[in-house]
């Protein structure tokens, strides 16, 4: 096994790791904020390691460009969109977790 | 040209693509404009039926392979005697409609407002003259849908609550209808890898996926021609769109997606379309005659009345076909005499309810007393399109109702005759409740505030159909260029 | 790799998402599912090799019909309530029921139908192929849309402008009229960066759609949701379009196509018969003012029937 070979699998395994550790606060966090907060960053750092992965697989820098740009643009959307839920979610009042222990 | 014949072909395509041309410029010029635009198109859209017809008349059945390309890679418009005889009756109550919409759009009437109309009517001429030509059964699906789309907004257009309703159930029976039709396009693609018409009888004669094809384009197409019991859609519709769109919906449209299936039957002679078809078909016209003929007679709205009377007038469209298979010139000739005849005459009467219900300010009878004599072109264009569907002579449907009763008792299927002589003795009773209100003794006296319109143009379209058997040997010459036999 | 799991997978998220759109009791969840069903069905028509119907099921499937239909929702939560009642009216179980029956009957009859039909059926995609090869138009689609069965795109064109003119008769000839609202500042960045990239992708589908999957339809469409954004975050407000301009743009595809049509007819050929030297310079020229039409169609179906000024909320009931 080369090192390109094991250095991809490794992506790959922390990418799964992140998504299922981000699908996880989704449905267990306690409030719209949190479960926010969760599916962004567990999911962007998941199809980060994801790209990543499938870069060191490519030997074609024009397939590595665009799945830069890919990731670029995922963040970029991710990242707006939950602003947008969150303040759509604020305006609408809803309730705000606090950790009473 | 080299030849003056050579040009023919080309007709067909201008029938349909110049209406369309029309409708997108009067569009684009807006609400000053519109109308004159779509008068001029209008106008070239008779010229050019008129050529069709005259060329079918003398040359034969014309046919055109658009883009050159043959099928079944390209599509293939083709006009025999009775493809031309449906664009002279689309032509004839389309200049009708025309004329009443532009009579009607003076400034201050609220059409002027509506002036939507004319690009609308533009595309469901070129759409209904598009389906009439058509050989190919996927062009067709696409005209169906043009049909149906410009259809369903016109009967919106009219704006009100009764409108809007009937045009939402309008616009679910339509897209049910063409998606039924088009998933039985696809499966008859699949079997046979073609689209063309007349290649259809050797695709559903192999292949059982190629018969359920069939079957259910056939039932898409009775549901847009509103064979009972899929007629539920029609009289509200018909009855609640502006005169001019009811007129042209129920003179024209109907028949569009009826050649169509007429033609499929043929195609598909050989196969698939066995008797068993055509009895059936026949027997829902059968009731769809006395069904629509009693709802006519109990409704108690004008237009309603007639609307209902379109679903019993279908009926005798499909009451002819297990006649189809034996006497395919006779019934031929009766299936174009029929479809122009009441057309023409369906189409008067509703321009000339619009004119009665813009006198009273509704279309309920009750309020109808003593109306046809401040209206009298309206009752008298009424009055000459009774004649036609109560089958008197010398209207086209007298011809038409005449060669189906010889056939049928020559072929042995007397309840054929029976039906068609009943049905004329019901559309009496309804015609003549309609006159006998129209012309009745007015029970109030005061002066109603008469808005300064006639129906000039159901008149002559009303008298045309009365009179069609003068027409006669024009018509039976087109239709010796017409093979409806199959293979 | 197994990828038949991945279609398997796909096929059943297919059914649920369509599965709970019709059953689900509130509104504004059902449209989310049904905008989900739109982009699996895209990604099927990837998997069935069909890129073109994927782009168009993206852009309009998914997107342009969900905006539609959220923003209806939004109106329908606003309202006195009569409406939403209206739209949650029960039909009656007999028509439950008779439907229920007719659908089934459809559903075994369609399934026979495929199951009997044979797979090794003569079918036009290689004369479509050959064809293609001889007019020397590289992607086929293109040369089936524009050329073999143009006739049929003349009038599916046509179906287009149709659906503009019937909202506007329902609105009783109003122009296209943009609402705005105050944009969110993140929101605005985003969209007004976004947008030349979005002309530019439209551009190129256009030049890419005689060679390879793209063409009229796909870029129209996306550069139609682009316009939808731009309307939605009240950045059109600087160039609100001349109605009578707006109109022109909407027929101006139309008018391209038939007057392709007309010319080799003046010119003594049959209709729609392109002269072959010309051929992929008419049909760039076509497909690249459909386009715009195509997209001022979209975008104007969306914008002219949008009917609430306060957009702030449209989307979240």
């Amino acid at each position: 096994m080369s090192v390109a070979s094991f250095a991809a699998g490794a992506c790959f395994a922390a990418s799964a790791f992140f998504f299922v550790a981000g699908t996880v606060g989704l449905l267990r966090f306690p409030d719209v904020y949190t479960r926010l907060h969760a599916l962004t960053k567990a999911d962007n750092l998941g199809i980060g390691f994801l790209v990543l992965a499938l870069a060191i697989r490519s030997s074609d820098p024009v397939t590595i460009a665009k799945l830069v740009l890919i990731w670029l643009a995922v963040l970029v959307s991710s990242a707006t969109a939950s602003n947008l839920i969150a303040a759509a979610a604020y305006q609408d009042g809803a309730p705000w977790w606090r950790n009473e222990q | 040209m080299a030849e003056p014949g050579a040009f023919a072909p080309q007709l067909l395509g201008l029938a349909i693509v110049v209406p369309l041309a029309a409708g997108a410029v009067s569009f684009a010029l807006g609400r000053a404009r519109a109308m004159a635009a779509a008068l001029l198109g209008a106008a070239a859209a008779v010229a050019l039926a008129a050529a069709v017809a005259w060329s079918v008349a003398t040359g034969g059945a014309v046919a055109l392979d658009i883009g050159s390309w043959v099928p079944p890679l390209g599509i293939r418009l083709a006009a025999d005697g009775l493809s031309a005889l449906f664009l002279v009756l689309a032509a004839i109550v389309g200049a009708a409609v025309s004329v009443d919409a532009a009579l009607a759009s003076r400034p201050g009437a609220d059409v002027a407002d509506r002036w939507l109309f004319w690009p609308l009517w533009l595309f469901l001429w070129s759409a209904v003259n598009g389906l009439f030509l058509t050989a190919d059964v996927f062009n067709a699906y696409v005209c169906l849908e043009l049909i149906g789309f410009s259809a369903v907004a016109l009967v919106a257009s009219k704006g009100s609550k009764a409108a809007l309703d009937a045009a939402l159930s309008y616009l679910f029976a339509s897209v049910l209808g063409a998606m039924t039709y088009l998933v039985g396009v696809g499966l008859v693609y699949l079997a046979s890898g073609t689209l063309a018409l007349d290649a259809l009888d050797s695709a559903v004669h192999g292949s059982a996926s190629a018969r359920i094809g069939l079957g259910l384009m056939l039932a898409g197409l009775v549901l847009k021609t509103a064979l009972f019991p899929a007629h539920f859609w029609l009289p509200t519709a018909h009855s609640s769109a502006p005169p001019q769109v009811s007129a042209a919906l129920s003179g024209v449209v109907v028949k569009s997606s009826y050649l169509l299936a007429v033609r499929l039957l043929v195609a598909a002679t050989g196969a698939g379309s066995g008797p068993g078809l055509r009895l059936t078909l026949a027997a829902l016209g059968a009731v769809a005659i006395v069904w629509g003929s009693a709802m006519a007679l109990a409704s108690q709205r004008l237009k309603l009345m007639i609307a209902y009377s379109t679903v019993a007038q279908v009926g005798y469209l499909f009451v002819m076909l297990p006649l189809l298979e034996e006497r395919a010139a006779t019934v031929g000739l009766a299936i174009a005499l029929h479809a122009l005849s009441h057309g023409m005459a369906k189409a008067a009467m509703f321009l000339a309810a619009g004119d009665i219900a813009d006198a009273a300010g509704t279309d309920r009878f009750d309020a109808l007393a003593g109306v046809g004599r401040e209206r009298p072109v309206a009752a008298l264009s009424l009055g000459l399109a009774g004649v036609t569907m109560l089958g008197l002579p010398p209207s086209g449907s007298f011809a038409a109702k005449w060669l189906v009763v010889q056939s049928s008792l020559a072929s042995g299927q007397w309840w054929i005759a029976a039906v068609v002589v009943g049905g004329g003795l019901l559309a009496a009773l309804y015609v003549f409740r309609a006159l006998a209100s129209l012309l009745a003794k007015p029970d109030r006296s005061e002066a109603r505030t008469p808005k300064p319109r006639t129906a000039w143009a159901a008149l002559p379209l009303a008298a045309v159909s009365a009179t069609l058997l003068l027409a006669g040997p024009a018509i039976s010459r087109l239709m010796a260029a017409t093979s409806l036999a199959g293979r | 790799m197994n990828v038949a799991v991945l279609d398997v997978m796909l096929c059943a998220g297919l059914v649920w998402c369509a599965v709970s759109a019709l059953v689900k009791r509130d509104l504004f969840a059902s449209i989310v599912m049904f905008i989900s069903f739109g982009l699996l069905s895209a990604l099927a028509w990837i998997r069935l090799a069909a890129p073109d119907i994927a782009l168009a099921e993206a852009a309009i499937g998914a997107g342009a019909t969900g905006a539609l239909l959220l923003d209806a929702a939004g109106v329908l939560a606003r309202g006195d309530g009569s409406a939403a009642e209206d739209a949650e009216r029960r039909t009656p179980r007999s028509a439950n029921v008779l439907g229920t029956i007719a659908a089934g009957a459809l559903f075994a009859a369609l399934a026979w139908a495929l199951l009997s039909t044979p797979l090794d059926a003569p079918r036009l995609a290689a004369a479509a192929l050959t064809g293609a090869r001889e007019v020397g138009i590289a992607n086929p689609v293109t040369a089936v849309l524009l050329d073999f069965r143009g006739y049929d795109t003349l009038l599916e064109v046509a179906v287009l402008l149709l659906a503009v003119m019937g909202v506007m008769a329902l609105r009783s000839g109003a122009p296209v009229s943009v609402a705005s609202h105050a944009a969110d500042p993140l929101v605005r960045l985003l969209v007004g960066s976004l947008a030349p990239a979005v002309l530019l992708a439209a551009a190129y589908l256009v030049w890419a759609g005689t060679s390879s999957p793209g063409g009229a339809f796909q870029s129209g469409a996306l550069l139609g949701a682009g316009v939808i954004v731009l309307g939605l975050e009240g950045m059109l407000q600087p160039m609100r379009v001349h109605p009578g301009a707006s109109r022109l743009l909407l027929a101006a595809g139309l008018l391209a196509f038939v007057a392709a049509a007309l010319e080799p007819v003046a010119a003594g050929r049959a209709l729609l018969q392109y002269a072959p030297y010309a051929r992929k310079g008419v049909i760039l020229a076509v497909e690249g003012i459909l386009a715009l039409s195509i997209a001022t169609t979209v975008a104007g179906l969306f914008l002219a029937s949008s009917v609430t000024p306060d957009r702030g909320k449209a989307g979240r009931p």
